[in-house]
């Protein structure tokens, strides 16, 4: 919201600078977020006399001058027609930038020149090239009696203003408009406020000779309705003052009736539309809404369809406005209205606001309903703006107004207790301090006696309701920053921190300690992402996404892998080792904190791409299943649950993780469908494990204490068994696992073979089985017969042959 | 004497051993039975009885580091004439950098700030991303249909036809993990809540349809905004590791009242100094703690909150939020 400095000064009396209106608005509340200076000072324009003015040697229309600048007499070569000696005059100096453009866009800089071989040191300026005004015919002659020297600035009027840009917060409605915005500057340096009005309620005739009736049909939508009417006006463009202040604030200028509307909301606050009176049918206005959609061209001519529900002001026949938010292009004021129906009402926020927004069209109008503004100005603010449009468009008012106010809305009072607001604030406040605060803000405050006063709310501040309200009126104007910082501060005994916040941060440590980078990935997908990786029945889809890429919600962090994967390879990254620990959504019918809606938090941990590059001491080595695999077997032991750990094949390129018999996760090599929507070529592995199954597994592991160290070698046994291609390591590993019982404490697969040698369809897998004993040394005869048992078993169930 | 057997103790350690020769150039001079240093031993006779002792410790001491080199030097040229160093062998080729892992600046950043928190004696609660409408925003003040709604543009997820309350959206904030606390803890309650949050927003440099908060919530009886002041300053000195220069705004936020803004002044070189937001904060309003069944007149508290990438942004002068987002290595390996 834009607000002029030098408008401010109508309502107040004030010499602080724009920067310190600025931050006097900043620290109560009203954020200045940018101030903006409108027009020049014309810096380095001072007041000269032409002491001679010849014609110029090699041109016709030029004339050579000299020129008295007070501090110098300038050589000057001047186009106008008017210019002569004697005169006092405008004379940009060497050096002045003036506030118009080149034709090219670029700064107008005077620099000393020669045109046509005569020297000229600045130049004799006409209104237009001083931005302050459209004339061109010749140069500004001044008042005779202006001293040579003198700036510009303190000569003329150069309409030089100051816009604050201010972020207005949804509670503060009534410093929607100048008068408000100057309150709160009255407050703080407690100065009356001048209000452009005697009273807020009429005196003197409520009817106008039946020349208009106005009824309310839906009064919970419309709690009052003011209506004056204007004859004999002249629909013509706004005087110059009316229209800088309107340009001030950024609006453009459309004509003496609407420009005086606009300026009045702006002054304020008080949404005002003015109809053509000639154009309403029935000399009648009906507020009303219709229970079934409309079709309406609002004034900016486009053909809307309103909701069933919306708000009409009608005509006798038909809609002439869209309550609170625009008016109908059917009764808008054109070059030919001679007479104005002024409307000024109170529409109630909830509905203006679910029509503007089932609309999209917000406006000046409907932003200051929907906030809610002060249901006890309208008749205030229309009689200033008829008395404006009288005075700009010579108009008439015609005696009295018509005034229907189904719902009036009194003033509320609330009681603040000095002990409360200390209590709240950490300060010592004496009750006049606040009394004195709240006043300035034009609460009224009657003094209960003790410690606790009743205030009656102004109606334009429909945020306060209640005591804290108060509280927080008083500590704004105070200032937050003048209230003292406590010398310490009490603390409650602290809680232990949950288990989740350390076991997060603990798989956090042990995968970047893996080696592997953090990524951040978006939790939101397109559909055609997220159906490659779950079925859609699955999924939870956003209800209203701007952007289809964000459409649903991740079902798996493998996406944003691929996302970050495809990122670096396409930028010429060998290798990517990524890992993101974040939530995955998926549909649930018990649901983890909602009915419906599953939430877990995972961390994934993947590579693709050169494990190692090619140097001089080796070749490029790439990234395999097992460089992941590896990866989970290293977090398991980290996590002291290695030995409850099983891989369950699922397919050729996944196994499933588990712990027991729950699943934790998987370990995936991604299948080319999936790499190819993100582009990405080459092979990528990945494991995903569920923080929140591991978390419960790991949280009820006993205390971690000391195992001491077996004083016995042990003794390793190599079997290489011949199998058929068919069967999978896993299985055979499990085979030996469940027979060789207790002292066997590790089992690896040091060869794999397969070959002609052995047979088609044959392979061979060498398995080193280690057994120890914690209370002997172990020899080939303790083991000799777990080794059969467990030979036997493979025999009978994979047609198994022993090769060594 | 003693200047000769420093000489000879110099002439010992400068003596250059590169090949078997040398070596054996060594032996003579200052190893074998006929070297300098055995010619001294001989002249202990000439020595006078007293100094004899020290002259002797002085001996020992030549003839024990000559010997010490020559035994070095004979294993090392040994070794030397079988390994036969080859290209490969060249200490001054180049080695390929060990591989590390990294965490990502936001992450950095949020534990920054959680370091901070739990310095001040607060804890961490945790909450869901889909949240209802009760917890997202009727449960902190926000009226239905009220324009404090479209300060913060929602992701919905289910609309309830007959309850709004059970509406379920991406949550806005991490506010409603407050409400979460106080439903099951009653005061004093004194915790920090991090997370995901969503803004049904365009990308651009400067917003993104999701980012990550923070907020601290301190409910007891007596809480008061000067400590919450306080507060502020100490959080923002331990997070930017400096003295900082803040002013407080009175602002708007539906949970809290009285709410404020902190700014900080920020003066980068070369370049003019400017106020830059960091947070938002205020006492807990009334309504919240009744909507939670805490007593407002017993208790009262105050909450604050920050945007993780901001804080990260001024941290390390990122000035585009998407650059988070992206991954780029040549980003992420700036953070190991």
């Amino acid at each position: 919201m834009k607000i002029s400095y030098n408008w401010l000064k109508d309502y107040l009396d004030f010499d602080h600078t724009p920067a310190e209106v600025a931050d006097i608005l900043t620290l109560t509340g009203l954020e200045v977020e940018e101030t903006t200076q409108i027009g020049s000072l014309l810096e380095g324009v001072v007041v000269g006399e032409v002491l001679t003015a010849i014609q110029h040697p090699n041109a016709d229309r030029l004339k050579a001058c000299t020129v008295n600048i007070g501090t110098a007499t300038l050589s000057i070569v001047c186009g106008a027609p008017n210019v002569a000696a004697g005169q006092k005059v405008a004379v940009a100096t060497v050096g002045t930038i003036l506030p118009i453009s080149l034709p090219d866009g670029s700064p107008f800089e005077i620099r000393k020149s020669k045109i046509r071989g005569e020297v000229s040191e600045g130049m004799i300026c006409a209104e237009d090239e001083l931005g302050i005004g459209d004339n061109h015919d010749g140069i500004i002659v001044l008042d005779a009696s202006l001293k040579p020297g003198t700036p510009i600035s303190s000569v003329l009027d150069l309409n030089v203003d100051f816009v604050f840009e201010i972020g207005l917060t949804p509670n503060r409605p009534d410093a929607s408009c100048h008068l408000g915005v100057a309150r709160d500057i009255a407050a703080v340096i407690n100065k009356p406020l001048k209000k452009p009005f005697n009273s807020l309620n009429a005196t003197g005739k409520s009817n106008l000779n039946n020349r208009i009736s106005i009824e309310i049909k839906d009064s919970d939508k419309c709690h009052r309705y003011v209506g004056i009417l204007i004859d004999d006006i002249k629909v013509k463009p706004s005087p110059s003052w009316l229209q800088n202040r309107i340009k001030a604030i950024g609006l453009r200028p459309i004509n003496n009736i609407v420009d005086a509307t606009n300026y009045v909301l702006h002054e304020l606050g008080q949404p005002l539309h003015a109809f053509d009176y000639d154009l309403i049918a029935d000399k009648s206005i009906i507020v009303q809404s219709f229970d079934k959609e409309t079709s309406f061209t609002t004034l900016d001519d486009q053909k809307r369809t309103v909701p069933a529900g919306s708000l009409f002001i009608c005509d006798g026949q038909k809609p002439v406005a869209l309550a609170g938010i625009m008016g109908g292009l059917n009764s808008e004021i054109n070059d030919k209205t001679t007479r104005v129906l002024l409307e000024s009402a109170y529409f109630e926020p909830v509905g203006v606001r679910k029509t503007s927004k089932q609309l999209a069209l917000q406006t000046d109008s409907s932003y200051r309903f929907e906030r809610g503004i002060d249901p006890n100005i309208t008749y205030a603010a229309a009689r200033r703006c008829a008395e404006i449009i009288a005075e700009v468009a010579e108009g008439e008012i015609l005696d009295g107004h018509v005034d229907v106010h189904p719902v009036v809305t009194e003033p509320r009072k609330v009681s603040l207790r000095l002990s409360r607001l200390n209590k709240i604030l950490g300060m010592e406040f004496r009750l006049n301090q606040a009394v004195s605060i709240l006043r300035g803000l034009e609460f009224e405050v009657k003094k209960n006696g003790g410690d606790e006063i009743e205030c009656t709310v102004p109606t334009f501040r429909p945020d306060v309701s209640a005591e804290i309200d108060l509280i927080e009126e008083v500590a704004r104007i105070f200032d937050y920053n003048n209230i003292p910082n406590p010398e310490y501060i009490q603390f409650s005994r602290p809680e232990p921190l949950p288990f989740r916040e350390q076991f997060q941060g603990r798989v956090r440590d042990l995968v970047k300690a893996m080696g592997f980078r953090e990524i951040y990935a978006n939790s939101l997908l397109p559909e055609h992402v997220a159906t490659s990786f779950s079925d859609k029945e699955d999924l939870v889809f956003t209800l209203n996404p701007i952007s289809k890429d964000t459409s649903v919600l991740r079902p798996t962090l493998v996406p944003g892998l691929l996302r970050a994967a495809a990122f670096n390879f396409n930028r010429s990254v060998e290798s990517v080792r990524f890992f993101e620990m974040g939530n995955v959504f998926t549909k649930d019918t018990k649901g983890t904190y909602h009915p419906g809606i599953g939430e877990e938090t995972r961390v994934l941990f993947g590579l693709g791409g050169l494990k190692q590059s090619a140097s001089w001491n080796s070749e490029a080595i790439s990234y395999t299943v097992f460089d992941v695999k590896s990866c989970v077997q290293t977090l398991f032991d980290s996590l002291r649950i290695s030995s409850r750990l099983r891989f369950e094949k699922v397919s050729d390129t996944e196994l499933s993780v588990l712990i027991d018999s729950t699943n934790v996760g998987n370990v995936v090599e991604l299948t080319p469908a999936q790499r190819k929507s993100f582009d990405v070529d080459q092979p990528l592995f990945a494991a995903e494990l569920s923080i929140t199954k591991l978390q419960v597994i790991v949280q009820k592991l006993p205390p971690q204490t000391f195992v001491p160290i077996s004083k016995y070698p042990g003794i390793d046994f190599d079997m290489a068994i011949l199998v058929d291609k068919t069967v999978d390591a896993i299985d055979l590993e499990q085979t030996i696992r469940a027979y060789a019982g207790k002292l066997l404490v590790t089992l690896g697969t040091f060869d794999v073979f397969e070959g002609k040698s052995l047979g088609d369809n044959k392979k061979s897998i060498g398995f080193r089985l280690r057994f120890m004993d914690e209370t002997k040394t172990l020899t080939i005869k303790d083991v000799d017969s777990i080794i059969s048992k467990v030979v036997k078993k493979l025999e009978k169930s994979f047609q198994a042959q022993l090769r060594s | 004497m003693k200047a000769e057997t420093d000489s000879i103790l110099q002439e010992i350690r400068n003596f250059e051993i590169n090949d078997a020769e040398a070596l054996e150039k060594f032996r003579l001079k200052f190893v074998s039975r006929k070297g300098v240093v055995a010619g001294l031993f001989s002249k202990m006779g000439s020595i006078p009885a007293e100094e004899r002792g020290s002259f002797g410790k002085v001996l020992n001491t030549l003839k024990d580091e000559a010997q010490a080199k020559f035994d070095n030097s004979k294993v090392n040229l040994e070794a030397g004439a079988t390994s036969n160093r080859t290209a490969l062998d060249d200490i001054t080729l180049q080695a390929t950098p060990a591989k590390l892992g990294s965490l990502h600046p936001l992450t950095l950043t949020l534990e920054e700030i959680k370091k901070v928190f739990f310095r001040l004696g607060f804890s961490i609660a945790e909450g869901p991303e889909i949240e209802d409408d009760f917890h997202n925003f009727s449960a902190l003040n926000f009226p239905p249909e009220h324009p404090a709604r479209d300060m913060q543009d929602t992701f919905y997820i289910h609309k309830d036809e007959n309850q709004q309350n059970k509406d379920l959206l991406l949550r806005t904030h991490t506010s409603p993990v407050q409400i979460r606390k106080m439903l099951e803890q009653r005061p004093p309650i004194r915790s920090i809540m991090p997370g995901r949050v969503y803004r049904n927003e365009s990308v651009t440099y400067k917003s993104y349809f999701l980012f990550h908060q923070v907020e601290a919530l301190y409910v007891d009886k007596n809480v008061n905004f000067a400590e919450l002041k306080e507060t502020l300053v100490m959080l923002a000195e331990m997070v930017f590791n400096r003295k900082v220069k803040y002013r407080l705004r009175p602002s708007f936020f539906p949970f809290t009242e009285p709410s404020l803004e902190m700014d900080i002044w920020w003066d980068a070189p070369g370049k003019e100094g400017k106020w830059l937001e960091i947070l938002g904060a205020g006492m807990v309003h009334p309504n919240v703690l009744k909507s939670v069944d805490i007593d407002p007149e017993v208790y009262s508290g105050f909450a604050l909150g920050m945007g993780v990438e901001r804080i990260a942004k001024l941290r390390y002068e990122i000035d585009d939020i998407r650059t988070f987002y992206d991954n780029d290595v040549r980003f992420l390996e700036q953070f190991q």
